[in-house]
């Protein structure tokens, strides 16, 4: 049943792909330039990094080997990114994602795993209700993908966009950014009550004067 | 640089005004944080800051409900773009509602100070500051999420409000059962949350723009496709987790069971009435769109509503039967979005919204009484298994009937105000269903649901007093605050459905008037420089 299942998965994967080629060559123009042509090589190099380390960590059941894969589809999008001309995210997205929340993610695998402790505890039905939902979603971005005609952006004539960030987050977008910065304030709180580990007597302390 | 501060945009302070409310809000929270600095950690001042700060914001609420009567609508809006936030009667009244909650669930956390076991108070004591952040953030959060209409601001509103509940359920660290419900929330939450970014994300790439009333306008241009259809979805499973919707209702009986009973009443009606304040807000935004959504709106109130009570039925915690409970009460709620049959002006009251609004006020008061008697038990006997409450009626009577009319206004029987809510929401299901027949389904729902609902209340309530037991069990003597706040709701609950059934009646309507975008739109440009 899985691996009817990862076939499953590989052939949506694979179809993915071949639905984004096609609507990457949309916007291709006409003209042929070498510079064009590098663009969709590096392109398709890029995507094809991006699924097919997307797929070894479906199939691989050794933690370490998925979160070096998943450096590799991290890295890859972000090649997206740059490759798209918007190099400010790009350069987060190897800042914060790749350099930073993998770093965290090794660090808990390596001291949070023992050995047998990732068997997965599925029933025969959990399994199809999840194969089918996966069916209908797939089958539902396909259609996305092929039906919606997505509103394009001119190409920025800066050569980076950090400019333009810094500007559209202290005008348009001061408020989100605001809000923002509330919402990392009181989840920092949050997050520093819940690892802390309170011994006895400092909890008695804090409480006595209560 | 002098060329970036020209550049730089600051909310000119007419439109900041607006917004006193939550500004209030995020300086309580700085307050919390600042003032066990210099006068040292203690629990009942912070208790006693993030009430002052609470008052403050509900008054200042008041005064902009004032200025709201006057002028229609006013927003947050950036030059040239549409508003960020949005100030209009029907976010004045959710930002009312859940500040006048957060009072209760304050008192209620005071009480347990002095009415829980001591060494158990102590533990909550010791860590009342990040408490009431948390809880003061996420009120924040649903007071965004109600006035809003933009994409953005919906997201990171949800996670605002979100986030610390997560916190909050897993408040008591030495409990494994909070862990455990905190773990589930979070699991629930974090899919939720990516479903409803990757469906704002299709919908921002096929409009280009984050501001829902352009994308309705563009949807109704004949810009719809599958990709709007599933953003839309995305961004329903968002608010469908928020108000426990069915399909993502999973999360809520083990929150309840393992958070604190303070932390579970807050979740019980706060995040409900955010989600149900937002989806009225989307649907109503969406107005122009054809009926798809309102049949999904349908459906899923339909099941919430069936599920919920007949999963109701074998629970042996009374905390586990009221979140059932609260999952149904919701479902009911969501009937009323699923009308929006405009009024014939905009200046009427919409009676879908109108029977929302009083379904909330009166849910409001009869599950915050449930709870506050289920918290005063829980108190004294440590934990709020079912067998905890036989013979509560000789045990403790004050506490007894009072909750027993909470219950039975629940059930909606006819002296409460239970009653006259599902009264005016069958009203409005009715005068819907003249237009699309569909309606008489739900009218239908309804009213099987709530002969459904009977039998897990009345359980409660033969427990409480006809159920005899061999031994003669012990009196309980109930916090005397925790009695005051039971036996005020009530009270409250009594005239709803007598006296004050017309006043209250006529309050929902003064708010549920204004409700489309066209006002929004045009405070809107009227604000643009």
């Amino acid at each position: 049943m899985r691996h009817a299942l990862r076939w499953i998965v590989m052939a949506g994967v694979w179809s993915a792909l071949a639905g984004t080629a096609w609507g990457a060559e949309a916007p291709v123009p006409p003209a042929e330039s070498s510079s064009t042509i590098l663009e969709a090589i590096a392109f398709y190099a890029m995507a094809a990094v991006a699924l097919l380390s997307g797929l070894a960590i479906l199939v691989s059941r050794n933690l370490v080997r998925n979160v070096v894969c998943l450096l590799a589809a991290l890295g890859a999008v972000a090649g997206l990114y740059f490759l798209l001309a918007a190099n400010l995210l790009g350069a987060i997205q190897l800042i914060v994602y790749a350099g930073g929340t993998l770093v965290l993610i090794t660090f808990g695998v390596m001291l949070t795993s023992r050995p047998g402790s990732d068997r997965q505890l599925v029933r025969g039905w959990e399994r199809i209700a999840g194969g089918v939902v996966c069916v209908t979603l797939f089958i539902g971005l396909c259609m996305v993908l092929l039906c919606t005609e997505w509103a394009t952006v001119a190409a920025s004539a800066e050569p980076t966009t950090v400019a333009a960030v810094g500007r559209a987050l202290l005008t348009d977008y001061l408020v989100p950014f605001e809000l923002a910065s509330v919402l990392l304030l009181v989840m920092l709180i949050g997050a520093a009550y819940l690892v802390r580990r309170d011994g006895e007597s400092g909890a008695e302390d804090d409480a006595d004067r209560c | 640089m002098t060329e970036l501060t020209t550049e730089f945009w600051f909310p000119p302070a007419g439109q900041l005004g607006w917004f006193a409310p939550e500004l209030a809000l995020i300086a309580t929270i700085v307050a919390v944080v600042a003032v066990p600095i210099i006068l040292g950690r203690r629990a009942r001042l912070s208790a006693c800051v993030a009430l002052l700060g609470v008052v403050a914001a509900l008054l200042l609420t008041g005064d902009v409900g004032r200025r709201v009567a006057e002028e229609a609508a006013a927003g947050l809006a950036p030059p040239g773009a549409p508003p960020m936030l949005i100030a209009d009667n029907f976010a004045v009244f959710f930002k009312a509602f859940l500040l006048l909650f957060l009072t209760l669930v304050t008192v209620l956390w005071l009480f347990g100070l002095t009415g829980r076991r001591p060494a158990l108070a102590r533990r909550f004591a010791a860590h009342s500051v990040e408490f009431f952040v948390l809880l003061l953030g996420s009120a924040l959060g649903m007071m965004v999420m109600v006035s809003t209409l933009n994409l953005l601001m919906i997201i990171l509103a949800i996670e605002l409000a979100s986030l610390p509940s997560y916190a909050l359920a897993g408040y008591d660290k030495r409990d494994p059962a909070g862990a455990e419900a905190s773990l589930k929330y979070v699991l629930f939450g974090a899919v939720t949350a990516a479903i409803t970014l990757y469906g704002v994300s299709l919908l921002y790439g096929a409009f280009g723009t984050l501001d829902i009333p352009t994308i309705a306008a563009a949807m109704a241009g004949g810009g719809a496709g599958v990709g709007a259809a599933l953003g839309l979805l995305g961004l329903c499973v968002g608010i469908g987790f928020k108000i426990s919707a069915v399909p993502f209702h999973f999360w809520c009986p083990d929150v309840f069971e393992g958070a604190t009973i303070e932390v579970a009443t807050w979740l019980s009606v706060a995040s409900k009435a955010a989600g149900l304040g937002l989806l009225l807000r989307v649907v109503t935004a969406m107005g122009s769109l054809d009926d798809a959504l309102a049949i999904t709106v349908g459906i899923v109130a339909t099941a919430t509503c069936t599920l919920a009570n007949f999963a109701a039925y074998r629970q042996q915690n009374v905390k586990r039967i009221l979140a059932y409970s609260s999952i149904a009460h919701a479902g009911y709620m969501l009937m009323a979005a699923a009308v929006f049959v405009p009024a014939a002006s905009e200046a009427e009251p919409n009676l879908a919204a109108s029977a929302l609004l009083l379904y909330l006020l009166t849910y409001l008061f009869m599950n915050f009484g449930v709870f506050a008697a289920t918290a005063c038990v829980e108190w004294e006997t440590g934990s709020s298994a079912l067998s905890n409450f036989i013979g509560l009626g000789r045990r403790a009577p004050w506490l007894a009937v009072p909750m027993a009319v909470c219950l039975l206004s629940l059930v909606g029987l006819p002296p409460l105000g239970g009653f006259l809510a599902k009264w005016w929401l069958l009203v409005a299901l009715g005068s819907g269903a003249a237009e699309h027949d569909r309606l008489w389904g739900l009218v239908l729902v309804l009213v099987l649901n709530t002969l459904f609902s009977l039998y897990y209340y009345l359980r409660i309530i033969y427990m409480m007093f006809l159920r005899t037991e061999w031994s003669r069990p012990a009196p309980l003597a109930p916090h005397v605050g925790g009695l005051v706040l039971v036996n005020a709701c009530a009270v409250v609950l009594l005239l709803f459905g007598t006296l004050g059934a017309r006043a209250v009646k006529l309050l929902a309507d003064e708010y549920a008037v204004h409700l489309y975008a066209a006002p929004l739109a045009r405070a809107a440009a009227a604000l643009v420089p």
